[in-house]
């Protein structure tokens, strides 16, 4: 009897350790490939071999292991990386056709860019070009979204072969603190809430120059259609950044008109009020950007660098300089784009939600009649490590 | 030295259980799920009040049950209502706590193969997390509250360090305005927060137990409450942080608050799997004490032993958890689980109350 349960317990024992084994479902690590990036373009190619609407890339990172095994698939040498295409009439099905041609499944949890080309995204709308990235149960919500005005796939090949493109990118849009030109990151998760609350939005253009990445301007979403009507400049990326008071560091030039030569301010801290009025179905904002930083370059008199009529004067200039910049681009979203990318509505929502109720219908159309005011206060704090 | 046969609980691990009851599935859905009802930003005023109601119904329980001392619900119930009335609503209860342990069980099912276990299948979690459930209830009491006092520490911790680093992400904006259009949506969302912390009719059970049961009431004050403050930390950052669109839109938008931001430089950059893990205790925790009151009901019911009753639930738990076909059924089938709890356990404890007074004083 007590043999019998000795052994019985033994059995159960042992049993119960095979389970402890390991996961039901586990693969190697040196069997997946890590997929990186996604870029999305539109099919033009005319074969009968590639159908679909897409065309897809996606970029996968080699492991040590898989660069020798890959030889026979032609690819050259040391690349890190890995780009395959192929075409589909939805991504899914695209990224899942590329299981014809490889041995090693994709696996999306650390994919950190999403590149869609200004002109799929003209004719398609973001929810469903993102449908499936917004799905998928391995995709993070921190994965980043671009537009290119290029064709997309090209930003994933770079000159210098050591260079990973899908890191490159997410780490160029950290660089908020040296410069404004850089739109908060627009991460999958965010872009989600965007697009089901029908919000307009931008999202970072990048594109290659000389073999390099550039991350340049930005495209404009409409929140109603979720198609892009257009792209922004870098300049009037940095008057969204003003107007928002997003950024976190960077500089702005100005030309001395009397010397015709550059100053340069450096930026410590902005930040931006926007104040929203309601008269019937007339709505007004005011904006008031507040911004404190120091003199960092003088061209046009060095040897008043530390004179305070000086400083004034050029506190003056630079004020002038971002106001310019601001009613520029909010003149160009509110004109020609008709589309609030700068979060009026949002303003409007929070301090009339009434009329936001009201308004929001329409308010692309409401939006680009409101009449908004900007007015701009900075303040020199210090002039660096020379005096005069 | 406690031994197995010690069945009494002191307050604080009354307390203890109730909490580790009410937090469970809610803590990944209600964000959406009150999003929805209310639309506007006002989403934790309506988990406040839903808190409040879940305080009211609740302590008209433990009144109840402090009335008869060293009894349950299914024991007492026909002393108040006779055999039969108080035998069909025992029986009616037994039925609830057996469906709101397949509904635990299967949400816990899902999330799992969704985010953790993918490919494994879903029978083979289920058993072994339903396993594991009846190692625990087979015991009693005792060691239940004994768990759940190791399960609520470590989910506070985990709880708090992961919320507060989706500051991060949180923008105090978007939960403004504050009542911006009126009290109406709050209201409309007061039903699905109430549900959300349903829990305190466990006080029907335990309050038999405990070392004190006049502080029945303080037990389910304390519960609802700290439990209020887990929820309501949950809403708050969820929608600053993925604003309330964002909530509306997400299956799981505590998760896919948790999965939208890395930390980089610290020992772990993703915490999601964090997150669910404390999850997952929350859900065995409501699992294990569902079934042991279904099966403590049905064992002071039929007066018969108490285990027997726990291993026959087992299977028919099992089965009720693979009855939904989709995750929309799933989602149902919490509903009617709420809609029916609603009245078993707001209206249907006050009448006993009420006619546990009038026998009361047509003795005297």
């Amino acid at each position: 009897m007590n043999l019998w349960r000795r052994v019985a317990s033994l059995v159960l024992g042992l049993t119960a350790g095979l389970m402890l084994a390991g996961c039901w479902s586990s693969k190697e690590i040196d069997q997946l490939s890590v997929l990186i990036g996604v870029a999305l373009d539109r099919n033009e190619s005319k074969n009968a071999a590639s159908e679909g609407r897409l065309e897809v890339t996606i970029q996968t990172l080699t492991t040590g292991a898989s660069s020798l095994n890959s030889q026979g698939q032609g690819q050259t040498t040391s690349k890190p990386y890995i780009n395959m295409i192929a075409t589909g009439n939805s991504v899914y099905e695209a990224i899942r056709e590329m299981s014809l041609r490889t041995d090693k499944p994709p696996i999306g949890h650390h994919l950190k860019a999403i590149v869609v080309s200004a002109d799929l995204a003209k004719h398609n709308s973001l929810e469903n070009l993102l449908d499936f990235f917004m799905r998928d149960n391995d995709i993070r919500p921190g994965s980043l979204v671009f537009v290119s005005s290029g064709q997309a796939n090209r930003v994933f090949e770079l000159k210098r072969s050591e260079e990973i493109p899908s890191f490159h990118m997410a780490g160029i849009t950290e660089n908020r603190y040296r410069t404004s030109k850089i739109l908060p990151p627009t991460t999958l998760g965010k872009i989600k809430g965007e697009i089901k609350g029908g919000s307009s939005m931008l999202l970072p253009n990048i594109i290659v120059r000389d073999g390099k990445l550039k991350l340049s301007g930005a495209g404009v979403i409409r929140g109603k259609t979720k198609k892009l009507v257009g792209l922004l400049s870098e300049e009037e990326v940095l008057g969204v950044v003003w107007a928002t008071g997003s950024g976190k560091g960077g500089v702005m030039s100005a030309v001395d008109p009397a010397t015709k030569r550059p100053l340069v301010y450096e930026v410590n801290s902005m930040h931006s009020t926007i104040r929203s009025f309601v008269s019937g179905d007339r709505v007004s904002f005011n904006v008031s950007i507040r911004s404190i930083g120091r003199m960092m370059e003088n061209w046009s008199k060095p040897e008043e660098s530390s004179n305070q009529q000086f400083l004034d004067d050029q506190t003056k200039l630079f004020e002038r300089k971002i106001l310019d910049l601001v009613e520029q681009t909010i003149e160009k979203v509110q004109r020609q784009y008709k589309t609030d990318v700068l979060g009026f509505g949002d303003r409007l929502r929070i301090e009339h939600p009434r009329a936001w109720e009201r308004l929001k219908a329409n308010w692309d159309e409401r939006f680009a009649e409101a009449d908004i005011r900007t007015d701009v206060k900075i303040r020199i704090e210090d002039y660096g490590l020379v005096v005069e | 030295m406690n031994t197995g046969s010690n069945n009494q609980i002191s307050t604080q691990q009354a307390i203890v259980i109730l909490i580790n009851y009410i937090l469970a599935a809610g803590i990944l859905t209600l964000p959406r799920t009150s999003a929805e009802q209310v639309g506007t930003p006002d989403v934790w005023l309506a988990v406040l009040i839903g808190g409040g109601i879940a305080i009211a119904a609740g302590s008209v329980m433990a009144r109840l049950s402090a009335r008869y001392p060293g009894q349950t619900f299914f024991q007492y119930s026909s002393v108040i209502a006779g055999r039969w009335i108080g035998g069909i609503v025992s029986l009616a209860m037994i039925v609830y706590f057996i469906s709101i342990s397949a509904f635990e069980v299967r949400t816990m099912a899902e999330v799992t193969c969704f985010f953790l276990l993918e490919g494994t299948p879903n029978w083979a979690i289920v058993i072994a997390f339903m396993w594991v459930g009846i190692y625990l209830v087979s015991g009693g009491i005792d060691p239940i509250a004994r768990l759940f006092e190791i399960i609520l520490p470590i989910t506070i911790i985990i709880f708090a360090i992961v919320t507060l680093l989706s500051m991060r992400i949180f923008d105090f904006e978007r939960l403004r305005p504050v009542l911006g259009l009126g009290f109406s949506p709050v209201l409309k969302g007061v039903k699905t927060t109430t549900l959300a912390f349903l829990g305190p009719e466990i006080m029907l059970i335990i309050t038999a137990f405990m070392k004190r049961p006049p502080a029945a009431i303080k037990v389910v004050v304390g519960g609802v409450s700290i439990a209020a403050a887990f929820y309501l930390a949950t809403v708050i950052l969820v929608i600053g942080g993925l604003s309330l669109d964002g909530a509306r839109a997400s299956t799981w938008p505590t998760i896919d608050l948790i999965r939208s931001f890395e930390l980089k430089g610290l020992l772990l950059e993703r915490f999601d799997s964090l997150l669910l893990t404390i999850w997952i205790m929350q859900i065995f925790s409501t699992f294990t004490i569902t079934l042991y009151a279904a099966a403590k009901g049905a064992s002071d019911l039929f007066k018969r032993e108490f285990k027997p009753f726990a291993y026959c639930f087992l299977p028919i738990i099992f089965l009720c958890a693979m009855l939904p076909k989709n995750i929309n059924e799933t989602f149902q089938l919490g509903d009617t689980i709420g809609d029916i709890a609603l009245y078993l356990f707001g209206v249907v404890p006050l009448l006993f109350l009420v006619l546990s007074l009038l026998r009361r004083r047509k003795k005297g």
